[in-house]
C-alpha cells in the first residue's frame, strides 16, 4: 500500500481488515491508484525539468565551444590577415583617450621599430613635415566620433629614412554613441607617394637644367602676388635672354646650345639666393624673382649676373662667348598681375637687345636712371678709394653748458669726379650689398686714426677722441679687431682716443658672438658707443652685459622736447638711467638752443648737433680746436 | 431528432428501443478494441438495429455523458425526422493512399444537400493528414467535416472500425448527412504547453520521423521518457509534437505518436512532419488540458441551437487520457458544463481528431478535445 496512504489510515485508526467493507476497500484502492498517479506525474516532471536543463546545459556547452571556436577562427583568420599585410601596413587601437592599446607586430618590419620602442617614443619619430602639422588635431577628430577621410603623415624608419603613411581611423562607438575605440590602419604608400611628388617634380622643373620651369614659375607668381597684394611688398622679376642663342644652335648643333645652357643654369644658380627663383621658361629665356630687395641688393645682383654672363664659356672644345640682355620689371610698381609683369619684363629686355645686347633694362625709366648710376658707383668704388676719393668729415661733440670741444665723429665723404660730393646713404649700402664695405670701413678707421694724430699735434692737452661708425656687416666680420689693433699700432695714437659707434642692431642676432667681439675691442683699450640709442632693438639687458662706455641719444627723442618746458619723460628717463649706470650719455642732432637748455636741466652732459656745428672736412674742424 | 444512447457493461444499461430500428436512423457505436470482449454484444446490437445505418470504431476508452468506460460499448441512435443518412467504407490499402481514400469517400457522398460528413478511420493504417487533405480537396469549405482515428488502448497494436457490421482493420467510413434541417456544429482545443527548444526536421518521410538536428528522434524522446521509454510507443503520448512547418509561419500544429520503430529509430505520427520544418516537444498541463476541453465547448456555434434535443460527440485523444488518468472525466464534466442542458454526450478516445481548422478546410487534430454536435430543427 501506498506509505503514505498506510499511514494516513493507520493515524485514524482505520483497519482494512477482509472484513471491512467491499465499497471502503474499492474506494480506497482508488485512493490509492491517484496517490500513486500524483507521485508519478511528479517524478516525471522532475525527471523532465532534469532533462530539460540537462539538454539546456549541453547546449549552453556546445554554444559555448563553438562560440568560443568561431572567435578564435575568426581572430586567427584577422591576424593572419594583419601579419600578411606586414612591410604595407600596420594596425592600431587607441582607447579613448587617444593611448595605443594595441598594435601589429608588422610595424616591426614596416617601420624597423620594436613595439614598445614605437609606443613610447612615436611622437618623435614625426618629421617636421608641414602634413604633419595636424595628425594632434586629427586624432581629436576620430576621438570625437568623427569619420575622415585617410590623411598623410610623413615619419622616420629605424634606418632614417622617412616613410609616408596614409592613416585610416574608424572610431568605434558604444550603444549611447560614445567613442570607446578607435581602429586605426596605417598604410605605408612611400612609394606611391615618392612617384607622385617626382611627377609633380618633373611637371614644374626643366628636365635640361632642372630648374623650375614656366608652370612653376606662374604658380610662384601667382602665390608671391596674392599673398603680397595687400602688403605691397616689392619683388624684381628679371628676365634674360642669351644674345645670339640661336647662332650657337645653328653652327654648332643643338647638342651645344644645351650644354651651353646647362652651363649657364650651372654659373648662375649659386649667386641666387635660398628664397629667390632661379627659372628657365623656355629656349634660352630665364627669369629670377628676387624676393625682400633693395636697390643697393638688386644693382649689386644684376651687374654680378651681367658680369658673369660676359665671360668665356667653355662647352666641349669650344670657347663661347656669350652676353645676355636683361629685362627688370618690379611689383607693384611696374604690374598688379603676373601676365602683366611677365610682359613688361619683356618689354623692358628687348630695351636692352635694342640697346645692342649685352646690357639689363629697368621697365621704369626712373629706376632705369637709378640702377645704371648705381652701377656705375659701385664699379667706380674699388678705384675711388685707390685715388682717395673718399674723405672723412668731422662733427664735434661738446660738453652742454659751456661748449668744450670733447672730441667728433667722423663721417665719410665721396669726392666723385663726375658726380661730386655723395653722402654715406648713396653708397654705404651698396658698399655693404657687395661686402666692399669691409674694405671702406678698414679705411676709415686706419684714417681716423691718422687724423687723431694730427688733431694731436694742433691740441696737444684735450686728447679729443674720434668716434667712426662701423656697420653691422663690417663687424661680423671677425676681422675687426685686428684691423683696430694694427690702425691703432701703426699710428701710435692712445686707443682711449678711439671710439666704436655701433647701432642696437647687431645684437639681434648672434649676441654671443657680438658679446666677444666688442670685449676684444674694449680690450684694445677702444672705447664703444651706442649710436641712435632707442630706436632700434632696446633691450636694458644688454645695456648692462656689453662693455659700452657711452650712449648718444637719439635724434628723434631731442626733436621731441617740448617748446613749453613740459617734461619729455622717454629722455629724461634714459638720462637718469645712463647715471645709474655709470654710462656717458650725449645728445644728438641738437639744432635749437631750447633743447640744449632741457638737456642741461634732464642732466645730460655731452650734445652733438647742428646748434654747434654740422659735419665739416677735417681742414675747418682744425679750426674749432 | 430522437436521441437514445445505451452502455455495455457487463450487460446493456437498458433495452433497445425498437421504434428506433428505422432507415431513418443512424447508429453510433464506440466499443473496446479487444474482440473478444465485446464481440457478442456488439452482434446482439447489430442485429437488433438491422434497418439503420451503423458506423462503429474501436477506441481508447468509450465516453457516455462525463464517464468514461473501457472494454465497453457506447452507443447512440439518432433517429431523424427530415435528415437523411448514407454511410459507405473505403478500404485504406496502404499509408501512401490515404488522400486517394479521402477523395474517394467524399466523391462518394458529395450530393447537393450533403450538410456534413462524420469520418471514423482505422487508427494505425492511415495517414491522417493525407485523409483529411484528400477529403477537403474535393469538398466545399461550408460542408463540416468532423470525426477520429480508432484508437487501439494504449497498445498501439490493432484498431478497426466497422465495415457493413463487421469489425474490420484497415478501413475508413463515413456517413453524410443531409438535408435542410441537419445541424451540425463543432469546435477544437489542445491545450499543451510547449517544452524546450524548437528542433530542426532534419530527416522525414511523410509521417514518419527519423532525425531532429541530426539527432535520432527516437533517442530524444527516450531520453525524455526516461524511465517511462520502456511503455512507448503509449509514453510517447506524453510528448506531441507542435509543428512549425517553415520558419516565417507562425501558424502550428499538434502531431501526435502513433508508432516506433527500434531499428529506424524512427517515430511514426498521426500526421505528416516535413522535412525542414520545425518541431517542439509538448507537454501536458493538467489545468490547460481542462481548460481546453472546456474552450472547445465555447468553441461549438450554436447561434441557431433553439433548444431541440443535440447530441454531442467527443472526440478526445489518448495522450490526454495517458496524462490526465483519475481525473480525465473531469475534461468531460468541462464540456457538459458549457453545452447546453439537453446534451447528450458520447464519444471515444482517439488516435487522431479530425475537425475543420479556422479556414474551413478539415485537418487532422492531435492531442485534442473534438467536439461535434448534432441537431435537427424541428419540422
Amino acid at each position: 500500500m501506498h506509505k503514505l496512504l498506510k499511514r494516513q489510515l493507520k493515524k485514524i485508526g482505520l483497519n482494512l481488515t477482509s472484513h471491512a467493507d467491499e465499497k471502503l476497500k474499492e474506494f480506497v484502492d482508488v485512493v490509492e491508484q491517484a496517490y500513486y498517479e500524483s507521485d508519478e506525474s511528479r517524478g516525471f516532471l522532475e525527471h523532465i525539468l532534469s532533462t530539460l536543463s540537462q539538454e539546456r546545459q549541453e547546449l549552453y556547452e556546445q554554444l559555448k565551444v563553438k562560440a568560443q571556436d568561431d572567435l578564435e577562427q575568426s581572430e586567427a583568420k584577422y591576424m593572419r590577415l594583419v601579419e600578411n599585410l606586414n612591410k604595407h601596413y600596420f594596425f592600431y587601437t587607441h582607447n579613448e583617450e587617444g593611448v595605443f592599446t594595441y598594435l601589429s607586430d608588422s610595424i616591426t618590419s614596416m617601420l624597423g621599430y620594436e613595439k614598445e620602442e614605437f609606443l613610447t617614443h612615436y611622437e618623435e619619430y614625426l618629421t617636421d613635415d608641414p602634413m604633419n602639422e595636424d595628425v594632434v588635431e586629427r586624432t581629436n577628430l576620430s576621438l570625437s566620433g568623427v569619420f575622415q577621410t585617410p590623411y598623410l603623415v610623413s615619419i622616420y624608419h629605424k634606418n632614417k629614412s622617412v616613410r609616408y603613411l596614409e592613416i585610416t581611423e574608424l572610431p568605434v562607438c558604444n550603444k549611447e554613441g560614445k567613442v570607446i575605440l578607435i581602429d586605426g590602419i596605417a598604410r605605408d604608400i612611400t612609394q606611391q607617394f615618392e612617384a607622385r611628388e617626382k611627377l609633380s617634380y618633373l611637371a614644374k622643373h626643366d628636365v635640361l637644367t632642372s630648374l623650375p620651369n614656366r608652370a612653376y614659375l606662374e604658380e610662384y607668381l601667382q602665390n608671391l602676388i596674392s599673398m603680397n597684394s595687400r602688403t605691397e611688398n616689392q619683388f624684381a622679376l628679371l628676365f634674360l635672354d642669351l644674345d645670339h642663342f640661336k647662332q650657337i644652335n645653328d653652327t654648332l648643333g643643338h647638342d651645344v646650345g644645351d650644354k651651353l645652357l646647362q652651363t649657364v643654369a650651372r654659373r648662375i644658380k649659386p649667386n641666387i639666393r635660398e628664397e629667390d627663383l632661379f627659372s628657365r621658361i623656355g629656349g634660352d629665356e630665364f627669369v629670377i624673382v628676387l624676393t625682400n630687395i633693395n636697390e643697393a641688393y638688386l644693382t649689386t645682383l644684376i651687374n654680378k649676373i651681367m658680369s658673369l654672363m660676359r665671360k668665356l664659356w667653355r662647352v666641349d672644345s669650344y670657347e663661347l662667348q656669350v652676353s645676355t640682355s636683361m629685362g627688370v620689371a618690379l611689383y607693384p610698381q611696374d604690374a598688379s598681375s603676373m601676365i602683366e609683369l611677365m610682359k613688361n619684363a619683356d618689354i623692358a629686355m628687348y630695351k636692352s637687345k635694342e640697346l645692342g645686347r649685352n646690357n639689363f633694362s629697368f621697365f621704369t625709366e626712373e629706376l632705369n636712371t637709378q640702377v645704371h648710376h648705381d652701377m656705375q658707383l659701385e664699379q667706380d668704388m674699388g678705384k675711388a678709394l685707390a685715388e682717395g676719393q673718399f674723405v672723412l668729415y668731422y662733427q664735434a661733440k661738446q660738453t652742454l653748458n659751456d661748449d668744450t670741444i670733447m672730441g667728433s665723429e667722423a663721417l665719410i665723404r665721396w669726392n666723385h669726379p663726375e658726380f661730386g660730393l655723395i653722402y654715406p646713404d648713396k653708397f654705404i649700402s651698396l658698399a655693404e650689398s657687395t661686402g666692399f664695405i669691409v674694405k671702406l670701413g678698414t679705411w676709415v678707421i686706419e684714417e681716423a686714426c691718422r687724423a687723431i694724430k694730427r688733431f694731436n699735434v694742433k691740441d696737444t692737452k684735450s686728447a679729443l677722441h674720434v668716434s667712426v661708425n662701423v656697420s653691422t656687416r663690417q663687424i661680423q666680420n671677425d676681422d675687426i679687431c685686428r684691423v683696430l689693433e694694427n690702425a691703432l699700432r701703426t699710428s701710435q695714437i692712445n686707443p682711449s682716443q678711439l671710439t666704436v659707434e655701433i647701432t642696437e642692431s647687431i645684437m639681434v642676432d648672434n649676441s654671443e658672438k657680438m658679446l666677444d667681439i666688442l670685449q676684444c675691442i674694449q680690450a684694445l683699450g677702444v672705447s664703444i658707443c651706442m649710436d641712435d640709442f632707442g630706436t632700434g632693438y632696446s633691450s636694458l639687458s644688454y645695456l648692462n652685459r656689453l662693455p659700452i662706455r657711452s650712449i648718444k641719444i637719439d635724434k628723434t627723442f631731442v626733436d621731441d622736447i617740448p617748446k613749453t618746458g613740459s617734461k619729455n619723460i622717454l629722455l629724461d628717463t634714459i638720462v637718469a638711467m645712463g647715471k645709474t649706470l655709470d654710462i656717458i650719455i650725449l645728445a644728438e642732432g641738437v639744432e635749437e638752443e631750447y633743447q640744449r637748455e632741457y638737456l642741461i636741466k634732464a642732466g645730460c652732459l655731452y650734445y652733438q648737433g647742428y646748434l654747434f656745428s654740422k659735419p665739416i672736412p677735417e681742414s675747418e674742424y682744425m679750426k674749432l680746436l | 431528432m430522437k436521441i437514445e444512447i445505451y452502455k455495455y457493461q457487463n450487460g446493456w444499461d437498458k433495452a433497445f428501443e425498437a421504434s428506433l430500428n428505422t432507415q431513418k436512423s443512424l447508429v453510433l457505436v464506440f466499443a473496446g478494441a479487444k474482440k473478444n470482449l465485446i464481440e457478442k454484444p456488439l452482434l446482439e446490437l447489430i442485429d437488433f438495429f438491422s434497418n439503420t445505418t451503423i458506423i462503429g470504431t474501436s477506441t481508447a476508452g468509450e465516453i457516455i455523458q462525463n464517464e468514461i468506460l473501457d472494454d465497453s460499448i457506447v452507443v447512440s441512435v439518432m433517429q431523424f425526422a427530415t435528415t437523411r443518412v448514407h454511410s459507405i467504407s473505403e478500404s485504406l490499402s496502404s499509408l501512401e493512399n490515404s488522400y486517394e481514400s479521402g477523395v474517394n469517400i467524399a466523391q462518394k457522398l458529395l450530393k447537393d444537400d450533403l450538410k456534413a460528413l462524420f469520418i471514423l478511420s482505422d487508427g494505425l493504417g492511415v495517414n491522417g493528414s493525407k485523409l483529411t487533405q484528400g477529403i477537403s480537396s474535393t469538398l466545399s469549405k461550408d460542408i463540416v467535416v468532423t470525426g477520429g482515428l480508432a484508437g487501439d488502448g494504449d497498445r498501439f497494436e490493432h484498431t478497426w472500425t466497422l465495415v457493413n457490421g463487421k469489425i474490420s482493420e484497415g478501413y475508413v467510413s463515413a456517413v453524410g448527412l443531409y438535408g435542410e434541417d441537419i445541424h451540425v456544429s463543432h469546435g477544437s482545443q489542445g491545450g499543451w504547453d510547449s517544452l524546450g527548444i524548437e528542433r530542426l526536421v532534419t530527416k522525414s518521410k511523410d509521417n514518419v520521423l527519423y532525425e531532429l538536428d541530426s539527432k535520432p528522434a527516437l533517442d530524444i524522446y527516450k531520453k525524455y521518457l526516461g524511465d517511462k521509454a520502456s511503455e512507448l510507443p503509449a509514453s510517447g503520448l506524453l510528448f506531441p509534437l507542435e509543428l512549425r512547418e517553415s520558419e516565417d509561419k507562425e501558424q502550428t500544429k499538434v502531431r501526435t505518436i502513433l508508432a516506433v520503430d527500434e531499428k529506424s529509430k524512427s517515430i511514426t505520427f498521426a500526421g505528416d512532419i516535413p522535412k525542414g520544418s520545425y518541431v517542439t516537444l509538448m507537454k501536458a498541463n493538467f489545468d490547460r488540458l481542462i481548460d481546453g476541453a472546456n474552450d472547445a465547448a465555447q468553441n461549438v456555434l450554436l447561434d441557431t441551437y433553439k433548444g431541440e434535443d443535440i447530441l454531442s460527440i467527443a472526440i478526445s485523444c489518448v495522450g490526454r487520457r495517458l496524462v490526465l488518468k483519475q481525473r480525465t472525466e473531469e475534461e468531460l464534466e468541462a464540456t457538459l458544463e458549457v453545452l447546453p442542458e439537453k446534451t447528450k454526450q458520447v464519444g471515444f478516445y482517439s488516435y487522431g481528431e479530425i475537425s475543420p481548422l479556422t479556414s474551413g478546410n478539415c485537418d487532422l487534430h492531435n492531442q485534442t478535445m473534438t467536439l461535434t454536435l448534432i441537431w435537427e430543427s424541428n419540422a
